[in-house]
């Protein structure tokens, strides 16, 4: 398993960069850096859309919440590859696909977290904002989202790690992640089964039970800032 | 692009339709029950004061949380026979591998996430309860079944629900093992037809009627059963 | 009742839109590169290079002479065995060399050329079964590629076989190597490179004699697009009669490769029909 590392381990690690396109673990990472960066202010919208008040929104967001869980990703992916196409007038990548299949579903799943995280607000604290002469938005904007969001980054950690997880489902239409990559090297080498798959098996585990005790800890702390503003009152 | 239903609807493909729903909703099922349990039986192990199995459980549990269910999938098909004894392997492959590897693939990896529902919701129970149990001289097992449990299967049920749809969903990931299950039949009668759009359309149909049948009664389990947390 | 609207609108929506009708060789000359669609896993048909992670094999080499001819450069893009029509529909690849036997209902989604590659298709086994003939798996379990002609031709030969479609052909060689199937019905040359590449291929698989499905591979464009396929079958009369075709056979099914197979036909021979 060494000696297949040390062939090949750069080649999971970055896919043909520089001598071709990016692959493997970093564009794993890279991507799902890029869904995250792109769903979490669609989901803080569409959370808002929630919490609102306004009938149509909360619906459209009920809708769209039913919509995401009724729907395997592996068929949004093929949907999204094979038929959306003859309604656009052009293609979509491995990549674009992979990266609009897993917005639309973690925007769903992230919408639910920050939704919770603005209800559990105290309502005090519109009532102060209210006092204040404060306007929706300004509440919105001034009062609830930077405390809301705050109390979300652990959730938005565990979304990293789902996203990251989604992506190996790329490998069914050929876009160059991890996964992909190693099933490549898999039909390169044809008898490493065991080894390459041990590794791939590895570099997730690594990776995402990592970003987990990262989330942890942010959350103990998070937890333990609220307790001393709480003591300060 | 003409759309023609009747083309995948003749006895055949509908055949493939229908073994494909069937295959979909039981390995779902099966591994939704062997997922109860073994979150069970986990969640026990990990309370007991004993270092080993403690951090035994902790591995487990977080190896089938971070590692996505498709590489789990491929691990069990394609790389633990080799390491496996010799005979469990042929008797497994006289059976249904594909089958039986996509079950513990997905009881593994949902019983993980079950487990940690199942310690969230006894953590929720207010300790008192346990003293209380103990000072009407209850002894473990009696405190479990009598006091604990009762709340404790209550308080987990939403996320149980969740789960199960989390599964049904994530059975369409077996057909890289080769299940024959729904979205794999979908690609069989897009290969001898090319109806795809036909076939996806349908069999995304048959996934939507199963996930909302699951989302219709569990919400009915949960607002008949859950005690709510807090 | 969201659902219904939804997935009723994209249905509406799907039916309604036609496919952009402009002309792939116009096309393919003004961006000065042909896209070429070609396979993964498919020694020596279409394969990855493992050193540049290049493609290479006997239809890339095809692509980059065509594009050459048309006085371009190439792009190869590798795609899946079940991708293949799809790619080819939604304009993703001009044209491909990707294994894609002509087949009836096949024509009547995309549209071929002449015949650059003829390819028997065999069933291969573990030696210690003991099994001498395919035949002898009418009721066993034979793997075959997802999407690709065999998984009909293995259901209708041996209907009461249980016929698994796995993702690519490694992962078909793998399940027959683990003994999860009895047997694996591809492409001969597919088989014998498999075999050939494993240090163990040689000693633990037999081909049976028997052959499946015998068939003309063409290359595959998108219906309509007769330009592009005039000029295809010109690059094939030109290629064989240079005698390039020759040496390209020979370079990866012949005299030097480790396959050692005569040509039994000449590149832009009509395409026979059959079922």
């Amino acid at each position: 398993m060494i000696e297949l590392l040390e062939q090949y381990g750069r080649l999971l690690l970055v896919g043909h960069y520089p001598n071709g396109p990016l692959g493997g673990l970093a564009m794993t990472i890279l991507t799902s850096l890029l869904c995250l960066a792109i769903c979490f202010p669609i989901a803080t919208l569409l959370a808002l859309a929630r919490t609102h008040g306004n009938k149509t929104l909360a619906r459209f967001y009920t809708g769209y919440i039913y919509f995401v869980r009724s729907m395997p990703l592996l068929m949004l992916i093929f949907w999204i590859y094979y038929f959306l196409p003859y309604v656009l007038p052009f293609s979509l990548s491995p990549f674009v696909t992979i990266v609009l299949a897993i917005t639309i579903f973690s925007s769903a799943y992230l919408a639910e977290v920050i939704r919770a995280a603005i209800e559990a607000l105290p309502k005090g604290q519109y009532d102060a904002a209210s006092a204040l002469g404060f306007r929706y938005w300004q509440t919105t904007f001034l009062i609830v989202l930077p405390q809301a969001l705050t109390n979300c980054i652990p959730g938005l950690v565990s979304q990293f790690i789902l996203i990251i997880k989604e992506t190996s489902l790329g490998y069914i239409i050929t876009f160059n992640e991890l996964t992909y990559v190693a099933h490549e090297l898999n039909k390169i080498l044809l008898v490493k089964p065991v080894e390459i798959f041990t590794i791939l098996a590895i570099s997730y585990f690594v990776l995402c039970s990592g970003l987990s005790q990262l989330g942890g800890q942010l959350e103990r702390r998070i937890a333990r800032g609220r307790l001393s503003n709480d003591s300060d009152q | 692009m003409t759309l023609d239903y009747s083309a995948i609807l003749e006895d055949r493909y509908f055949d493939y339709l229908v073994s494909g729903a069937i295959t979909t909703f039981s390995l779902a099922l099966a591994a939704w029950v062997a997922a109860i349990i073994l979150g069970l039986l986990i969640a026990a192990v990990r309370n007991i004061d004993f270092l080993p199995t403690r951090w035994f459980c902790i591995v487990f549990v977080d190896y089938h949380r971070s590692v996505p269910l498709l590489v789990q999938l491929f691990v069990w098909y394609f790389a633990l026979p080799e390491l496996l004894p010799q005979a469990f392997t042929q008797s497994i492959n006289r059976g249904n591998p594909e089958v039986f590897f996509a079950w513990v693939s997905l009881t593994l990896y949902s019983a993980s996430y079950m487990s940690e529902d199942i310690r969230s919701g006894l953590r929720a129970i207010p300790p008192g309860q346990f003293e209380a149990a103990r000072t009407i001289g209850m002894n473990y097992a009696k405190m479990m079944r009598w006091v604990i449990f009762p709340q404790a299967w209550r308080l987990s049920l939403p996320p149980l629900v969740n789960q199960a749809l989390i599964l049904f969903k994530g059975t369409s990931l077996a057909s890289a093992i080769g299940v024959a299950e729904l979205s794999y039949q979908a690609r069989s009668i897009e290969t001898q037809t090319f109806r795809a759009f036909e076939a996806f359309s349908l069999v995304t149909l048959i996934y939507m009627v199963g996930t909302i049948m699951i989302m219709f009664f569990g919400d009915r389990l949960v607002a008949r059963y859950a005690l709510k947390r807090g | 009742m969201k659902f219904t609207f939804a997935v009723g609108g994209l249905v509406l929506a799907c039916a309604m839109a036609a496919p952009a009708l402009a002309d792939k060789l116009e096309e393919v000359r003004e961006r000065g590169a042909l896209i070429c669609g070609v396979l993964g896993g498919f020694e020596p048909f279409g394969f990855t290079d493992p050193a540049t992670g290049q493609s290479v094999g006997y239809e890339p080499d095809l692509c980059t002479a065509f594009a050459e001819h048309l006085g371009v450069d190439i792009e190869l893009k590798v795609v899946t065995a079940q991708g293949r029509i799809p790619e080819l529909q939604q304009g993703r690849v001009d044209i491909e060399a990707a294994l894609l036997g002509w087949a009836k209902k096949r024509a009547e989604q995309v549209d071929f050329s002449d015949v650059y590659a003829t390819v028997d298709s065999r069933i291969m086994v573990r030696t210690d079964s003991g099994i001498v003939s395919g035949d002898e798996l009418a009721d066993q379990k034979i793997g075959v590629a997802k999407g690709s002609l065999l998984e009909s031709v293995a259901q209708e030969t041996f209907p009461n076989a249980n016929v698994i479609g796995f993702d690519d052909t490694p992962a078909t060689y793998l399940a027959l190597k683990n003994g999860r199937i009895q047997g694996m019905l591809m492409t001969e040359t597919t088989l014998a490179s498999l075999r050939a590449q494993d240090p163990e291929g040689a000693e633990t698989f037999s081909i049976m004699p028997e052959i499946y499905r015998s068939s003309q591979i063409p290359f595959a464009v998108r219906q309509g697009e007769a330009a592009l396929l005039a000029e295809a079958n010109a690059f094939l009369d030109a290629y064989e009669a240079s005698g390039d075709a020759q040496v390209l056979w020979d370079k990866w099914f012949g005299a030097n490769s480790m396959l050692d197979k005569e040509r039994t036909m000449l590149m832009g021979d009509p395409v026979v029909p059959h079922d």
